[in-house]
């Protein structure tokens, strides 16, 4: 019973079950109350299954849009008896759409959806024979109401829990970072700098490894207000974490031949294995609603690390630049800095509070 | 528009134009075996995504064109009974929406199956799916030939253009000052950015080991790795914007900031010309001048008038490496 739970609970069978039902519905509709007798109810639930999580019922209605638009034009166009002119509007259509999506491929494929949407309906028009001459409202009936259904199923048949979905793909973010900072780590106790194919990966692994996991829909365009900026904030925080690592990796590449990371490795492996630590604390709440212990210093690694390598450069900022060694130097300490404050955002961000009073 | 793209234009104009003639042609002769859906499937078909040497446009096409037809034939006997054909309806909208999340790249074929049963379901309109994929298959036979490294290729030119656009997307953060109230419709779009570049970069990846030829593979291996070092210093470049908390220090060198990314901007498209195989001069002169320019900038100015001097004396070291990669690519390929 605990594993159909949590089944249910996931994205994909979620948005499944709804499109199931979707069609479900558009079908018998469409076998008993159709008004045009074609297709276009069952069509435009189906396209409605097609959008994102992010901002379903936007993007929904900007389907709509573009459905209605082509339904109009092609009935206009079917109104005129010229055929040669029908054949000449649609090879035009073809062309067009083929060529908007070969160009700029690879499309993300709710873009490709809503290109070639217009070309499947307004095909679907022309071609369709033995049409009565004023079918138009019909269709247009049927399209709204296949289309309503559609939303419908979305919004109420299993809907998108937007939180769940969202700490899910925060989650898995995490995870690929602990990992990137704990192969960091290792590299500064052994005193040799991360393979650059090695980091490379991981950094793809971060943002891309399941397409679906890094919950960048929450940049969609129309995403629940309340939500956003919330979801927004942790997104930007985590961004800025992951460049900063990619900055620290290639800072300790170019630092290997002042032997920097030979010589501080254990100072550095400390800092990160402490960044570590806070990512686990953020993945912990997320995952089990439970705080980690949070008394300990997260100060003194960073101020020690900041003091011995300050040692090594002379103060002023004129003569930080008198050798590559002293900037670079400056720069890892920097980074390790901001990382530091990053994370302490993250985990200060976090509604430790509103869980303690539920 | 740069004379590759009218190329990649032109190249995929003629593969519509064959693919839609030849069409044509065989429903000319043949007026009562086809309909005019022919058209609509050939395109369905010839727009199907694929990554060349993986999931090859034969193999996707060919898959496309199965699904479509095993879909076709199943609805006709679920048309038998409509509780039936309702089910089958859903079970095929259930399976797009899986296929989409799991595995995207196989999302089209899936799609078009469920499509063409929605939009024909009838049996009679096999014989177009028919005409349609020979026709599909068959001009993918022919320029299969001589895709690949043109497919690739076309890879590398969008990562490098994505690249560019990255680099422009930056920079307007440091020059609009609207940064600082909109701070998340410029991160949106800097994400989706780099989604994009890592994604033609991930992609790349993937192809990488399908190429038979040693030689070439080593060559456009080493044009990857370098093309995602330059991501990483953009990357890193890119920090100044949240490391800055007074927006106003960036109007004290706005001229420097944009001639430098005007100067980056031809450097990949030099990049590019080197990777496509053209010995052209390779400069970084003119960027070094923007970069020394911005320095002394920083010297005399930032360093007095700049809430935190230090960022902005890493925000030059982070360009001047970006410009030792670029030349460090230069010296490399010229003695090669």
């Amino acid at each position: 019973m605990i594993v159909v739970k949590e089944i249910f609970k996931t994205y994909i069978v979620r948005h499944t079950c709804s499109s199931v039902a979707a069609l479900l519905i558009a079908g018998i509709m469409q076998h008993f109350f159709s008004y045009s007798n074609a297709h276009w109810m069952v069509f435009s639930a189906f396209m409605m299954c097609q959008v994102s999580r992010g901002a379903p019922i936007r993007q929904a209605l900007i389907m709509i849009a573009i459905m209605l638009l082509a339904l109009i034009m092609a009935n206009i166009l079917m109104s005129q008896d010229h055929f040669f002119v029908h054949y000449i509007i649609l090879s035009l259509i073809y062309f067009m759409t083929g060529m908007v999506v070969l160009v700029n491929r690879p499309l993300i494929y709710r873009y490709f959806v809503a290109i070639i949407l217009f070309m499947i309906v307004f095909t679907s028009v022309v071609l369709q024979q033995g049409m009565p001459n004023n079918i138009l409202p019909n269709q247009l009936i049927d399209l709204i109401l296949g289309s309503f259904i559609g939303i419908a199923c979305g919004v109420m048949v299993l809907p998108i829990r937007v939180i769940d979905d969202f700490y899910d793909g925060l989650l898995q973010v995490l995870k690929l970072l602990r990992i990137y900072m704990q192969q960091l780590s290792d590299c500064y106790k052994e005193g040799r700098s991360l393979n650059k194919e090695q980091s490379l990966q991981m950094m793809h692994k971060m943002m891309l490894a399941k397409s679906n996991a890094y919950p960048e829909w929450v940049y969609d365009v129309g995403f629940n207000r309340l939500l956003r900026s919330g979801f927004r904030y942790y997104l930007i925080v985590i961004d800025r974490i992951i460049e900063i690592l990619n900055s620290i990796e290639l800072l300790s590449y170019e630092c290997k031949e002042y032997e920097l990371v030979t010589d501080y490795g254990l100072l550095l492996a400390e800092v990160m294995d402490q960044n570590q630590y806070l990512v686990a604390v953020v993945s912990e709440f997320i995952e089990l609603k439970k705080v980690s212990d949070l008394s300990q210093d997260f100060v003194s690694d960073i101020n020690s690390l900041e003091l011995t390598l300050q040692s090594l450069i002379p103060a002023g900022l004129d003569l930080i630049e008198l050798t590559p060694q002293f900037i670079k130097t400056t720069a890892l300490v920097r980074d390790m800095r901001d990382l530091r404050d990053l994370l302490l955002k993250l985990v200060v961000a976090l509604p430790i509070e509103h869980h303690k009073k539920v | 528009m740069d004379l590759y793209t009218a190329l990649s234009m032109t190249a995929s104009f003629v593969y519509l134009a064959i693919s839609l003639s030849l069409a044509a042609i065989t429903s000319l002769f043949y007026p009562h075996y086809f309909s005019s859906w022919v058209f609509l499937i050939v395109i369905l078909f010839a727009l199907t995504p694929y990554l060349p040497g993986v999931q090859s446009g034969l193999k996707m096409k060919s898959m496309a064109v199965l699904m479509a037809i095993c879909a076709l034939i199943l609805s006709s006997l679920m048309s038998l009974h409509p509780a039936l054909y309702i089910v089958y309806l859903a079970i095929l909208a259930g399976l797009t929406v899986l296929v989409r999340e799991y595995e995207p790249l196989y999302a089209w074929p899936v799609f078009v199956s469920s499509l063409l049963v929605i939009v024909l379901n009838d049996l009679t309109y096999v014989a177009d799916v028919l005409l349609a994929a020979g026709i599909t298959l068959l001009v993918q036979l022919i320029i299969a030939i001589i895709e690949n490294r043109r497919e690739r290729q076309q890879y590398f030119h969008n990562y490098i253009s994505e690249l560019k656009q990255l680099t422009y997307d930056v920079f307007d953060c440091f020059l609009d000052p609207d940064y600082s109230h909109n701070i998340y419709i410029f991160e949106q779009r800097l994400h989706r950015q780099k989604m994009k570049c890592l994604k033609l970069a991930s992609d790349l990846q993937v192809m990488m080991p399908s190429m038979r030829n040693h030689d070439q593979r080593t060559h456009e291996q080493a044009y990857l790795i370098f093309i995602e070092t330059l991501y990483q210093h953009i990357q890193n470049v890119s920090i100044l914007r949240w490391r800055v908390t007074d927006y106003t220090a960036f109007s004290l060198c706005v001229q420097e900031l944009k001639g430098i990314v005007g100067e980056l901007g031809l450097c990949l498209d030099h990049v590019w010309s080197r990777i496509k195989g053209n010995r052209n001069t390779f400069e970084t002169t003119a960027l070094t001048y923007w970069i020394g320019r911005l320095d002394d900038n920083y010297h005399n100015v930032l360093q007095v008038a700049a809430r935190e001097p230090l960022v902005f004396a890493l925000f030059v070291d982070g360009l001047f490496s970006l410009r030792d990669a670029l030349n460090h690519f230069y010296g490399r390929e010229t003695k090669a």
